[in-house]
């Protein structure tokens, strides 16, 4: 058995993720920064605008991620969706990917009433080019 | 009775969460992710936000708040220090230089253990052990140079000593409490 890449370094997944940022980009014009990391904070694919730095975007995404997580289970409130912060300017929201050991972060300056809805389609379809992906790897 | 903010620093696999586990009476609060970096440590998760546990010292109630090693989360060092009131410092004698871990996150929270409370822990002695007590030591008095910081030599997964360093830490600032009280 050959051990896989991690995942932030596995091309098919870092392709699958850099066509969703592409699409997120092209679907809302005020996108300033999205990335796909894991949930350790490891960038897999992302674009940036001039502020801040792509890594520490990635680590704050999983930080918060795993926040949220904790926070759903302790109140016993089922399963995670997403996390929204919002300050004057614009909002984030960060969500899993299917059920991958994968993060979506996305960066509105301002915000819309479609960003969520917007994010929430781009991570249904990666999770689901995933799954494809890995399932032809096991088979 | 008094309520105490604890905090854990030290490198990836110190051994913090463990620690935390070990001490805490409550379930611990986690946010351990699948580790990515097997070749920096080979351990299966990783803590990337924090650690929270809770521990009844009568009379005294004790918070424990464990940090992410890695620097990539950094910006949870800064967020989770300002509260806290004592600093339990872990490092792994397996790491190629324990002394390094030590004088990085002594210094990184150096202002916690000038104003707090601050032991220092080296865990996974069983698996390496070393001659650097005197190094640790020797750093240690280095970044704080005008207390003495009380270096133990423990395995995080016992909480018979984890329970000891707690203390001795919990003494630590009382002491100095109670000495800022008599000169102030
Ligand atoms: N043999 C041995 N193992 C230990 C000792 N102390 C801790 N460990 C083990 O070392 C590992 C420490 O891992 P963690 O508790 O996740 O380390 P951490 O400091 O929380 O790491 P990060 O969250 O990644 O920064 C665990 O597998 C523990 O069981 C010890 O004294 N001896
Ligand atoms: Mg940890």
């Amino acid at each position: 058995m050959t051990t896989a890449p991690p995942l932030h370094r596995d091309p098919a997944i870092v392709a699958a993720a850099e066509r969703a940022i592409a699409e997120l980009a092209d679907r809302c014009s005020t996108l300033e920064a999205a990335a796909v990391t894991s949930d350790d904070g490891f960038r897999v694919a992302g674009i940036h605008g001039a502020a801040g730095d792509a890594n520490r975007l990635a680590s704050m995404t999983s930080t918060t991620q795993a926040l949220g997580e904790a926070i759903i289970r302790e109140l016993d409130l089922g399963d995670a969706s997403h996390v929204a912060v919002a300050g004057t300017r614009g909002a984030l929201l960060v969500r899993r990917i299917g059920s991958h050991k994968l993060v979506l972060v996305a960066v509105f300056a301002p915000a819309s009433v479609d960003d969520g809805r917007i994010a929430r389609g781009v991570a249904k379809r990666l999770a689901h080019t995933l799954d494809a992906v890995l399932e032809h790897r096991d088979s | 009775m008094a309520e105490y903010v604890i905090l854990f620093a030290g490198p990836m696999g110190a051994g913090k969460t463990t620690a935390l586990r070990s001490l805490s009476e409550i379930e611990v609060v986690s946010t351990e992710a699948v580790n990515s970096d097997r070749s920096r440590n080979d351990k299966p998760t990783t803590t990337v936000a924090l650690d929270y546990g809770e521990i009844d010292l009568d009379p005294d109630k004790v918070r424990l708040y464990g940090v992410p090693g890695q620097e990539r989360f950094d910006f949870m060092w800064e967020i989770l220090r300002d509260r806290a009131m004592g600093l339990i410092v872990l490092v792994n004698a397996d790491a190629p230089e324990p002394e390094r871990h030590v004088y990085e996150h002594l210094t990184a929270f150096a202002e916690l253990a000038n104003r707090g409370g601050v032991v220092v822990g080296v865990t996974r002695y069983d698996i390496q052990r070393t001659d650097i007590g005197d190094r640790i030591v020797a750093t240690a008095r280095a970044v704080v140079p005008d207390r003495v910081t009380p270096v133990f030599a423990v395995d995080a997964r016992d909480q018979e000593q984890m329970r000891t360093l707690l203390l001795s830490l919990i003494a630590d600032i009382e002491t100095r409490q109670a000495l800022a009280e008599a000169t102030g």
